[in-house]
């Protein structure tokens, strides 16, 4: 800690315009966002267009760690372990998570698809969705939740996530791109439209590779093995 | 003396805390026996590295970064977009590794029925 307080001075100060990390790339991610692919969000457009392969490999990443938790724990008969996840008693909490579930969801759909003009996107939206399921899987049981999202729908949920992602790479590449080239698409439009409607396309990708990830890993965490018993 | 100090807590004081809260993650993440703890202090030290790098993001005057037709495109003006976008990643790669480090708990506390490092050591040395 010492060290780190020593060496704090070397830093760029606070708030200063002029630092290092605030030139080159990111002055030019800042002038040219908008006149590129018509969208306001300049942190969607580097996201998911200027920085778009790296965002694949992050979504891959997340599907990886999904699918480490899936081998490492899933049993094939989860049944064993209802006690961990029952049914609240608390008319309250029922009443509550209820009400706010289908809120939280329009609200997360709402993210995923308004990252273009407002601070939102794919992963944020995704996450949201999440933990709704997540909110109905703690309050009515997992059993009783399974209607709403089953517990089947997750890893394929994350697989199209990725697909989706990943097919929009190979589709710029066949119309004669480079992968994830968004202004390629063969779609007749200008080409900051393109390029503002592949946006949308891949935050929708990463929307369904982080909901059915995180559904996958809690599932994954809840439901499997002998857990620690009530009391 | 008196410079050392100015320049670390009058233009950098975001930095201190930042640095503060590293140390907290680091002595959880070395100090404590408990594997559970020590994954709550990796989680406090990827908050204080992703804390750093939102820091380095502010600047003075700067809005927050959408592009605004009354402001226009003047890089200035926006606060620096590219390590928001970088940390909102790394955000997610942090839930992924706890996920991760969760489920591996669980099969150490399954087979070993310890999360304490000492007693986990001991068994592993007597089998």
């Amino acid at each position: 800690m010492g060290l780190l307080l020593v060496a704090g001075p070397g830093l760029p100060a606070f708030g200063d315009p002029e630092s290092a990390a605030a030139g080159h790339v990111s002055a030019h991610f800042v002038e040219n966002a908008y006149l590129d692919s018509h969208t306001p969000n300049i942190v969607t457009v580097i996201i998911a267009d200027y920085r778009g392969f790296d965002t694949l490999g992050e979504v891959v990443v997340v599907f990886v760690a999904g699918l480490a938790c899936l081998f490492l724990l899933r049993r094939s008969n989860p049944q064993q372990t209802g006690h961990l996840l029952r049914r609240t008693d608390s008319i309250i909490v029922d009443l509550a998570t209820r009400v706010m579930t289908p809120i939280i969801q329009v609200f997360a759909l709402y993210v995923i698809f308004h990252g273009h003009y407002s601070p939102g996107g794919g992963f944020q939206g995704g996450a949201l969705f999440a933990g709704s399921i997540l909110l109905q899987r703690v309050s009515q049981g997992h059993e009783n939740s399974q209607h709403t999202f089953s517990r089947h729908l997750d890893t394929p949920f994350a697989i199209a996530g990725v697909l989706i992602f990943a097919g929009l790479g190979v589709v710029t590449l066949l119309a004669g791109g480079n992968y994830l080239q968004y202004d390629q698409l063969p779609l007749g439009l200008r080409m900051d439209m393109l390029r503002n409607l592949g946006i949308l396309v891949a935050e929708v990708g990463v929307a369904f590779a982080v909901v059915g990830t995180l559904v996958s890993i809690f599932d994954d965490l809840s439901c499997t093995g002998r857990g620690i018993p009530r009391d | 003396m008196t410079e050392f100090l100015q320049a670390l807590v009058i233009d950098r004081w975001a930095y201190v805390f930042t640095i503060l809260l590293l140390s907290v993650g680091l002595y959880g993440l070395v100090m404590k026996k408990n594997l559970i703890k020590k994954l709550i202090g990796m989680n406090i030290f990827q908050t204080a590295v992703i804390l750093f790098f939102i820091q380095q993001a502010y600047k003075h005057g700067g809005t927050v970064p959408i592009y605004d037709t009354t402001v226009g495109a003047r890089p200035e003006l926006y606060v620096n977009p590219l390590p928001h976008g970088l940390m909102l990643t790394a955000i997610v790669v942090s839930v992924a590794t706890t996920g991760v480090a969760l489920a591996l708990l669980v099969l150490i506390h399954r087979r070993y029925e310890t999360l304490n490092e000492d007693e986990l050591l001991q068994k592993l040395r007597e089998s």
